[in-house]
């Protein structure tokens, strides 16, 4: 990677474009932000991780307000019927299928399909935009931060946009169809109260007005709620199960989960904020190719993440990056009923297993099919194969046995907001 | 620049005739209260300055150089007991805080580097028997050592720009001390640290306890948390040969490799108090040390080789290139096996996840190419150890080149491993042809043991943090033969 990472340091690049680039690109993000010192193309490179425990603007209430609307209003979608809470409901960890199938979503237009699990969106507002960072002894710098699975987009705002516009979600398919959309849906008075006078009659500024709002929402304290058991655990108000200790222990060492390597936790910190079990970065896994997806029904068509973006922004020897994609939270995650980017998985212990014996039983996973099947064949050698536990050989002991899987899933359900943690929750039908 | 530290240390050093009547004077307090000199000190000045004694060590310098080093909080330097005689050590570094300099960290996240301790040093002669400091009994080198330790990369990493806290309360996540204390059990005859000491370089935030209340910077009590609290068995037990890592440049914790370990004289210049003499104090020629009648091992300062390549028009580059002249005249006694350390892996790998993994050090690399096209290295190395990258790495060669052990598991989180099996045709500098590798990221070190018979050759052994042998390797000439290849599952 040394050799494929030219990094184009600038020297006018500093302070000032930092201001430019973070702030207003990202709103949430307050001062303190680390100094730009060079580019990888066109994406900055930062002179330190931006922390996730970091302080973070809060958004204006009357836009959260109107961004809660926003995101649970079915009338915007073409036909109406889908808003942003049908692929991202409040009661689901803000993740759902709209009556799609095997992993990935419905969209209005019920038999358009996505082609990826829809995410959880609790706890984004700490997403930093993408970025690169590399520490004195890494042998290069390294993509982290960035919205969608791939790092496409920079902010919540700008996210925001694209499901309300794409074809196979909410379809409104042009910022003119959108700003008649928000008019017609009676919205025109609040947008001028909060974005200024005729708003909705200029499309691209109500596009932009459309996810300043949603981003206020999705910043809101209603998706970082921070009251998991395993927050309490962090303040000291609430005590593990002797299991779900050891499925910490497991997940933090080096030697057997490993997890904490990607999935970051500061497990003996009173700021919640420091665990976000993820540390934006990105990695390419190798998970098996979800075959009942209709976008995987050419066997030509590859979901390729990280490096479309790469690509984009000129990343030099961008087809690296295929096969990365960000390092989820996982917080919610046993809310969840699929899992991976592309929804190849229908239990969190499935999930789990892979971790422990994709390397060590790779038949289990992909049958006769070559490993890392959802690859192009050029671009398999881009996955991780190093890091523990992901580095046996075939035949080799797993460095998890199954009751270490179970201990960590026990784990990992401590991370349940308390108002998913109902029984009933763990019961919805697997899409 | 400390004022006292500029002054105290020249007015020792240029006066002669004041050293040896401060000689006579300590012995005669000693011999006052009663005792022959070689038991712990009496009376109430030693006994308070005793107490005060933080850290007492020995370390061996070139040609096998007996040096041995303490560090005290009284306002004078401990006695030494030689063989039963008692003499005032020198002071090497006197107590101060320089001005704040430029770090590796922005300003705002740095701070005065505070040594409110005294540096002491003697350097016993040659056939020195028994040598005790503040009634520690301290141990010497062996003219045939038949343990040797090797670590590296061991201190507890607090980097603010990495957002990195490791927990350095948690011998888990920080098993340092245990493996300072496994190795010790070990009775080595001699440990050889190949760099990266200190790692606490930005302060714990409040409302993490796993480094809550951690010193952070620097200064001493840096130096003391990441090192001498935690290898304290491990001083106790054996000498040590100290390389310098790249954590310890001026920039990073220069100011206290220089008081403390670096085996050079002291001095403002070579302080790393003011970055005007950094581009003097981040480099050092190399030393030999040797390793009984038939071995020696060369110590190379690679402290600011860092990771971007460098070529012939960069300052650095003809600097190593005499210091390679110099380890070539170092090894040219063919009667003896040399091995070679220095921090940055020259023919080994760094790993990379989702890549092939990343050669040896480039800059480095094209240095030694100069001297040596083919070889790399003088002929008289045999074998090449290093630390920088966090794992164990053995790795011998088809090509005419050195084996390598990397060691830089010792505390430190790791890096990720190896690819298992290794890919073919991967090499770590061009025209050198890997012949096996075998290798782990579990914490832990190495130990060279040799049996006692005459010319039984030194083994290699790869140990966890908790004593459970890895692997052992056996040498011949520059190649090594491990006992597993692969990766090594703890």
């Amino acid at each position: 990677m040394t050799s494929r990472i030219r990094v184009a340091a600038s020297a006018a690049v500093a302070a000032a474009l930092l201001a430019g680039w973070l702030g207003a690109a990202s709103p949430a993000l307050a001062g303190d932000a680390p100094r730009v010192v060079g580019h990888v193309g066109a994406t900055p490179r930062l002179a330190a991780i931006v922390p996730a425990a970091r302080p973070l603007v809060a958004p204006p209430p009357e836009q959260v307000a109107l961004g809660r609307r926003l995101f649970l209003d079915t009338r915007l979608s073409r036909p109406a019927g889908t808003s942003c809470a049908s692929c991202h409901d409040p009661a689901q960890a803000f993740s759902a299928f709209n009556g799609g199938r095997d992993g990935v979503a419905g969209g209005s237009v019920r038999a358009r399909l996505g082609t990826r699990n829809p995410p959880s969106l609790t706890y984004l507002r700490y997403l930093p935009p993408l970025y690169f960072y590399q520490d004195d002894d890494a042998p290069a710098p390294a993509p982290f931060g960035g919205l969608m699975l791939d790092g496409r987009v920079d902010t919540l705002a700008a996210q925001a946009r694209e499901p309300l516009l794409a074809r196979h979600e909410m379809n409104l398919r042009s910022p003119r169809a959108a700003a008649r959309r928000l008019r017609e849906a009676g919205y025109e008075r609040d947008f001028e109260r909060l974005f200024g006078p005729g708003v909705l009659r200029d499309p691209k500024r109500a596009l932009e007005a459309f996810g300043l709002g949603l981003q206020a929402y999705l910043q809101s304290d209603e998706l970082a709620p921070f009251d998991s058991r395993f927050d309490e655990f962090l303040r000291g108000r609430a005590a593990l199960s002797p299991r779900e200790q050891r499925g910490l222990a497991i997940f933090r060492h080096p030697d057997q989960g490993n997890c904490a390597s990607c999935h970051s936790v500061s497990a003996t910190s009173s700021q919640p904020a420091r665990s976000l079990f993820t540390d934006f970065g990105y990695e390419a896994l190798g998970v098996p190719r979800n075959r009942a997806l209709p976008a995987n029904a050419s066997a030509g068509a590859h979901d390729l993440g990280l490096c479309r973006t790469a690509r984009a922004r000129h990343w030099p020897e961008a087809d690296a990056w295929c096969g990365y994609f960000r390092t989820p939270s996982l917080r919610n995650v046993a809310v969840r009923q699929r899992f991976m980017h592309n929804g190849v998985f229908t239990s969190l212990r499935q999930a789990v297993r892979f971790y422990a014996t994709r390397s060590t039983d790779p038949g289990a996973w992909y049958g006769a099919h070559p490993v890392f099947d959802d690859l192009p064949e050029a671009l398999r050698g881009n996955v991780n194969t190093v890091s523990t536990p992901l580095n046996r050989r075939p035949g080799a002991t797993p460095a998890l046995d199954e009751d270490d899987i179970d201990a960590l899933v026990a784990f990992l359900g401590t991370l349940t907001d308390r108002r998913y943690a109902a029984p009933a929750t763990a019961a919805r039908p697997v899409p | 620049m400390s004022h006292s530290l500029a002054r105290s240390v020249p007015l020792l050093r240029a006066r002669p005739a004041l050293l040896a009547l401060m000689t006579l004077g300590a012995i005669a307090i000693l011999a006052s209260c009663g005792g022959d000199g070689a038991d712990d000190a009496r009376g109430p000045g030693v006994a308070a300055a005793d107490a005060r004694l933080k850290a007492a060590w020995v370390e061996v310098g070139a040609n096998g150089q007996t040096i041995v080093r303490a560090v005290t909080a009284a306002a004078d330097c401990p006695a030494i007991v030689i063989d039963g005689v008692s003499f005032p050590m020198t002071l090497r570094a006197a107590a101060g805080t320089a001005a704040q300099r430029t770090t590796a960290s922005d300003a705002a996240d740095s701070k005065p580097s505070e040594f409110p301790v005294n540096t002491c040093e003697s350097r016993p002669a040659a056939g020195t028997a028994s040598v005790r400091v503040g009634g520690r009994a301290l141990p010497l080198p062996q003219a045939q050592p038949r343990r040797i330790a090797v670590l590296a990369d061991t201190g507890c990493r607090m980097k603010k720009a990495d957002n990195a806290y490791q927990a350095c309360n948690d011998a888990t996540a920080w098993p340092f001390a245990t493996i300072a204390a496994t190795v010790a059990s070990m009775r080595p005859d001699l440990v050889v640290h190949i760099g990266d000491y200190h790692y606490r370089e930005n302060a714990c935030p409040q409302d993490v306890a796993g480094c809550k209340d951690s010193p952070w910077g620097y200064g001493w009590d840096t130096w003391e948390a990441d090192l001498f609290r935690p290898a304290a068995p491990l001083l106790a037990a054996a000498p040590w040969v100290m390389a310098r890592g790249n954590h310890e440049e001026c920039a990073r914790a220069g100011q206290g490799w220089m008081r403390f370990l670096d085996t050079r004289a002291y001095g403002a210049g070579l302080s790393c108090d003011s970055p005007a003499n950094d581009n003097t104090a981040n480099f050092s020629d190399p030393y030999a040390v040797p390793l009984g009648r038939d071995t020696q091992i060369v110590i190379f300062d690679s402290a600011k080789a860092g990771t971007a390549p460098f070529g012939a028009s960069d300052f650095k580059f003809p600097i190593y290139q005499a210091q390679f002249r110099q380890v070539a005249a170092l090894v040219a006694d063919g009667s003896k096996t040399s091995l070679f350390a220095n921090h940055h892996p020259i023919l080994a790998f760094a790993p990379i996840a989702g890549g092939a993994p990343a050669p040896g050090n480039i800059g480095l690399q094209a240095v030694m190419r100069t001297l040596h096209p083919v070889a790399y290295y003088p002929e008289g190395v045999k074998i090449a150890l290093h630390g920088h990258v966090h794992d164990f790495q053995a790795l011998s060669f088809a090509s005419a080149h050195p084996a390598t052990f990397v060691t830089g598991n010792g505390g430190d989180n790791v890096d990720v491993n190896l690819p298992d099996p290794f890919p073919a045709g991967l090499t770590p500098a061009p025209g050198v042809v890997l012949e096996r590798i075998t290798h782990t990221n579990t914490f832990g070190f190495m130990m060279m043991e040799r049996d006692t018979g005459a010319d039984a050759p030194w083994l290699y052994k790869a140990y966890t943090r908790d004593g459970k042998l890895l692997t052992t390797c056996v040498p011949a000439g520059s190649k090594i033969a491990c006992d597993k290849t692969g990766f090594l599952a703890p």
